[in-house]
């Protein structure tokens, strides 16, 4: 059974805009993120002093996790949580890319290729647009699953300083 | 309280490696529930629930509940940064979510040089990382490019 229908292969290549994350990078997500990947450099903290940076900086793979659910986004992304009916279909990926009409439920992170360009700072807007770059069907032991491959930029500030680029892989089963 | 020990990674070079050098394994863990939900707390992302949902898993095919692949690749680049030294920079990572973390699980981050190169005046140190659990799987295989600075320049 083909999984990636017409419609579906037909949005490789389509490209989002930039999206500016809800928020520009605030020293308390920073503390968060590096509490929970159990990081001890100081160069995040905001006690940093480390001259190589002057002052504290993001961690090279938070940009990835900056994009939150804005304050005007009245939806709660809970809701319909565990309903039988879901399909898949209306999954989205990223919020500059159009939905991709996969028909399976169940969503999986495959990994991640990055590149590092330059650190985020306290007080910067991060911006990132994508691009569905590959769809693959594979058999997996538990039934059929889908690849969906997406090239991501990352970049801070009004001038678009690049951070990092980044190939994730999310496996749809 | 979430207690955090702040430590500078140590000073290293590029003249301190060489092909084929074992790094030290680091072991995280048991690996708990409570460190996925530090982490969905830290992304704002609670939306997959197979990671703090047992039911949930479980319907979904999955043993149960696992930890998430970002997470234990997050982990896997925090070795990696604190194995170079500090004024080591990261160039380029590359994780595989190819087994599962599942609560209870250690951790063994481990992690070998494959090349070390001079390039454009700049020295290279290219390394294989991966994570072991306690039974010898490979749940996350992954490699890193770091540039590293010279001795005494």
């Amino acid at each position: 059974m083909d999984l990636i229908t017409d419609a579906a292969r037909a949005l490789i290549g389509t490209r989002s805009d930039w999206v500016e994350a809800c928020h520009p990078v605030e020293p308390s997500e920073l503390r968060r993120f590096f509490q929970a990947t159990m990081d001890p450099s100081p160069r995040y903290r905001s006690t940093a002093v480390d001259g190589r940076y002057g002052g504290p900086v993001a961690p090279p793979g938070f940009p990835v996790h900056a994009f939150r659910r804005p304050p005007s986004d009245t939806k709660d992304p809970l809701e319909g949580m565990g309903d039988p009916e879901f399909d898949g279909e209306s999954r989205v990926f990223r919020q500059g890319l159009p939905r991709m009409p996969i028909p399976l439920q169940g969503v999986l992170n495959g990994g991640y290729e990055y590149e590092f360009l330059s650190y985020a700072r306290p007080g910067e807007a991060i911006y990132c647009r994508s691009v569905y770059r590959d769809l693959r069907q594979r058999q997996g032991r538990s039934g059929p699953m889908v690849l969906v491959v997406i090239d991501d930029e990352y970049a801070a500030g009004a001038e678009k300083r690049p951070l990092l680029r980044s190939t994730s892989t999310t496996i749809i089963r | 309280m979430l207690k955090v020990e702040t430590r500078e990674p140590e000073e290293r070079f590029f003249e301190d490696f060489s092909e084929g050098q074992e790094l030290p394994t680091v072991t995280k863990g048991p690996m708990m529930v409570g460190d996925q939900v530090r982490w969905a707390g830290a992304c704002d992302n609670y939306e997959s629930e197979f990671h703090h949902d047992e039911y949930v898993a479980k319907a979904q095919g999955l043993p149960g509940i696992i930890l998430s692949g970002p997470l234990m690749a997050s982990l896997l680049m925090t070795t990696v940064m604190q194995w170079m030294g500090r004024g080591a920079r990261l160039v380029r990572f590359f994780d595989q979510n190819r087994g599962s973390t599942m609560p209870r699980d250690l951790a063994h981050l481990q992690g070998r040089i494959r090349r070390t190169y001079e390039e454009a005046g700049k020295a290279f140190v290219e390394l294989e990382c991966w994570i072991t659990n306690q039974r010898g799987e490979i749940t996350t295989p992954g490699s890193a490019l770091v540039e590293l600075p010279r001795r005494g320049r």
